[in-house]
């Protein structure tokens, strides 16, 4: 026998702060099934079903237009408030269930991860893609209103097509962007539990200071210095970018979604290596 | 040629005591703090305060497993077992020491992990397939022969919700044993199920070991003889033997050591429902340096007693059982024994071993009394009393190697016979 080749070394250290991806891409099938599973797990017996997916958004887009518009009177852009707050809602829940969600990741999976090894990451990855077709279903959802608005009321909404073009990648950033700051989360919530508690209160507290329940000209106009501070929030360009881009009234722009696209990464980077480190010893502490 | 798949070097997995992960903010921040100051040049005592609680579960453990084996992970509660396998399967990381290894690992810790209550058996096993590390195209393969090993038939697309634990467990089973791993790690999964679909798991595991590597945990030395033939035997996080399966056995079922001849019974732990009416005190073994007999050979003893009530027509009852297993024959003697209150009398004993087979025995000893009416009346009795073993004899055997796993324990008398010739081929 020569220099024997290994397959796998176990060390106490992982080497490198990346992922094996090649590892997650052999296991893309359980991406897949861990998918499916949660999504049949939470519709099946419910009456309901995947319409829960609609009526969540609709409940959300009419208590935002009743108190932040009607109420608090809150000047909207566009022909319709309705249609703005689903548009910045829809958006906004998709991130924000990534982050919630993959939050919980060590919770959630605490009996798979103490008895078989799979790559941790895949239970977060698959996470993100259900919320994703939750997403779907809510902006197509979105989609109909816009179209029979237009149809019916002639609200001439002009959607921007060379940016519509680009809801992929801007998809992509925030389920990224979602799950990094998720699982990052989830592994200081292994120590520390009560961060925990902390997530849903957090993320509530970011929703309103991104443009989700306003427009971003709002406050960029009324506090000017304060708008570098709101425009590095990387949330704020990705809502902004969905208003630019179906209703054509946002105040979108490629060098702040830049920047958002850079945090995105280090956030990303800074939760994955988190979860990396956390996810070797994870079993012992739970 | 011995190809070696897996390798660990010096591994070893510490733990700390205590509120493992119910830590807060205040400590990680204190340890900070401390480590801070540390540099700085203010020594703080590293045993200050909550740093001293740690436990090492394994401990500097090495050990190579070739190709093709089936190794038995043998030691008692808390000996590391677990968190060996664990370590192994990456379900944790080591604190120390490496492990290497070639192909895939497969570790069965549990049966039907990742099942969902509401997919059905067909989905669940693609789940569970998926979660093993099998990709579609695999399961597709071997789906049909998972659901024939399983045996849950016409429910395979019922949601296994409505199974019976039964059910379940076989269809968790059926799947890992389709999976074909280089390595496979099973921590006593064969428990399951009614004794025929364990037979059917013991079979199919044995197939298994002999063209993949299995390491096997089980407190069950039965099974562990039937699937191994090789062990580890561990105690206290250390790794104390590699070796032979029967000498690993041994060591756990843990009686005197073997090679002891003079065996102190009053310090061993006695039975017996009447207590010490006549004490067993002292064992000799006699015309013996290591306790090993041939076949047909036969053990004499030497045994002391200290009468602390008078008795007649005592017996010495000897039981000789498998480490680790039951009972398998037993040598009575004649009404030999009678003693005074207060007598200290020796009793000579020679037990004829007669066709038991090769391998390594308990003996227990009884002083007892049969009454009238066939009840045993027990005087004293030392479980463990000493071990022994019998070697193979060839001769004896007529030339062939004895294997327990086909022969048994006990060969019995030559059969006779003779042959008749009816009709002669030619003519």
């Amino acid at each position: 026998m020569s220099q024997e080749k290994w397959s796998v070394e176990i060390e106490p250290r992982k080497k490198g702060l990346c992922p094996d991806f090649k590892e997650l891409w052999r296991y893309r099938d359980l991406i897949y099934l861990l998918a499916r599973r949660s999504f049949v797990a939470m519709y099946k017996q419910t009456i309901l079903g995947p319409a829960w997916a609609i009526i969540q958004p609709l409940l959300t887009t009419g208590i935002f237009t009743l108190v932040f518009g009607m109420l608090v009177g809150i000047r909207t852009e566009g022909p319709s408030m309705f249609l703005f707050y689903m548009c910045g809602s829809v958006a906004w829940n998709f991130f924000s269930r990534c982050l919630e969600k993959t939050a919980q990741t060590f919770a959630d999976n605490e009996k798979l991860y103490g008895k078989v090894y799979f790559p941790r990451l895949c239970a977060p990855m698959a996470t993100v893609l259900v919320t994703f077709i939750n997403f779907l279903i809510q902006f197509v959802f979105f989609l109909c209103f816009l179209i029979i608005g237009n149809l019916t009321n002639h609200y001439g909404i002009k959607p921007d097509w060379g940016l519509v073009a680009l809801t992929p990648v801007v998809l992509l950033q925030m389920g990224l962007l979602g799950m990094g700051v998720g699982v990052g989360l989830s592994a200081l919530t292994v120590r520390y539990k009560d961060l925990s508690l902390l997530v849903g209160f957090g993320v509530s507290l970011w929703m309103y200071i991104s443009p989700v329940a306003y427009p971003a000209s709002v406050l960029s106009d009324k506090y000017p210095a304060l708008k570098t501070l709101f425009m590095l929030n990387p949330m704020t360009p990705v809502i902004e970018f969905f208003r630019s881009a179906y209703l054509g009234t946002g105040s979108f722009s490629f060098i702040w979604w830049g920047i958002s696209c850079a945090v995105t990464c280090l956030l990303l980077l800074a939760g994955v290596t988190l979860f990396g480190k956390v996810e070797r010893t994870f079993a012992d502490v739970i | 040629m011995k190809n070696v798949v897996l390798r660990a070097q010096g591994v070893s997995k510490q733990y700390i005591l205590g509120q493992i992960g119910a830590g807060t903010l205040r400590d990680d921040l204190d340890r900070l703090f401390d480590r801070v100051k540390r540099k700085k040049g203010n020594a703080l005592n590293e045993l200050n305060g909550k740093s001293g609680d740690k436990f090492w579960a394994l401990k500097d453990v090495s050990f190579e497993i070739n190709e093709g084996s089936a190794v038995a992970l043998i030691g008692r509660n808390g000996a590391g077992k677990s968190t060996l396998l664990k370590i192994i399967s990456r379900i944790t990381a080591p604190t120390e020491g490496k492990i290497q290894y070639k192909g895939r690992v497969a570790s069965l810790l549990e049966v039907g992990t990742g099942f969902n209550q509401h997919l059905t058996g067909r989905e669940n096993i693609y789940l569970n397939g998926a979660i093993m590390g099998l990709s579609r195209a695999d399961i597709d393969s071997r789906l049909d022969e998972i659901i024939d090993f399983s045996e849950v038939g016409q429910f395979i697309d019922t949601p296994v919700k409505r199974y019976s634990s039964g059910m379940y467990v076989k269809l968790g089973f059926a799947v890992a044993a389709h999976l074909e791993p280089d390595i496979l790690i099973c921590d006593e999964v064969l428990a399951v199920g009614d004794t025929r679909f364990q037979e059917k798991c013991i079979d199919k595991m044995s197939k298994l070991s002999a063209a993949h590597t299995v390491i096997y945990v089980s407190h069950n030395m039965h099974t562990l003889r039937q699937l191994c033939n090789t062990a580890l035997y561990l105690e206290n996080g250390r790794l104390t033997y590699a070796g032979e399966l029967e000498h690993a056995i041994g060591l756990y079922a843990g009686s005197s050591a073997m090679s002891d001849t003079h065996v102190d019974l009053s310090a061993l732990p006695h039975i017996g429902n009447m207590g010490k009416l006549v004490s067993l005190e002292e064992l000799d073994i006699e015309d013996t340096a290591s306790n090993e007999y041939p076949m047909d050979g036969e053990i004499k003893l030497s045994i002391k007693t200290n009468a602390h009530e008078s008795a007649k027509g005592l017996r010495l009852f000897t039981l000789i059982s498998r480490p680790g297993s039951g009972c398998v024959a037993t040598s009575m003697s004649a009404p030999i024994f009678d003693a005074e209150r207060g007598d200290i009398s020796q009793i000579r004993l020679s037990i004829p071993l007669g066709g038991l087979a090769p391998g390594e025995y308990d003996a227990e000893i009884w002083l007892c009394f049969i009454d009238p009416i066939g009840r045993m009346v027990s005087y004293d009795a030392v479980p463990r009393a000493f071990r022994f073993s019998v070697e193979q004899n060839l001769e004896r055997t007529d030339g062939m190697l004895w294997n327990e796993k086909r022969h048994g324990l006990f060969r019995l008398p030559d059969a006779q016979g003779e042959t008749k010739l009816i009709s002669k081929a030619n003519e």
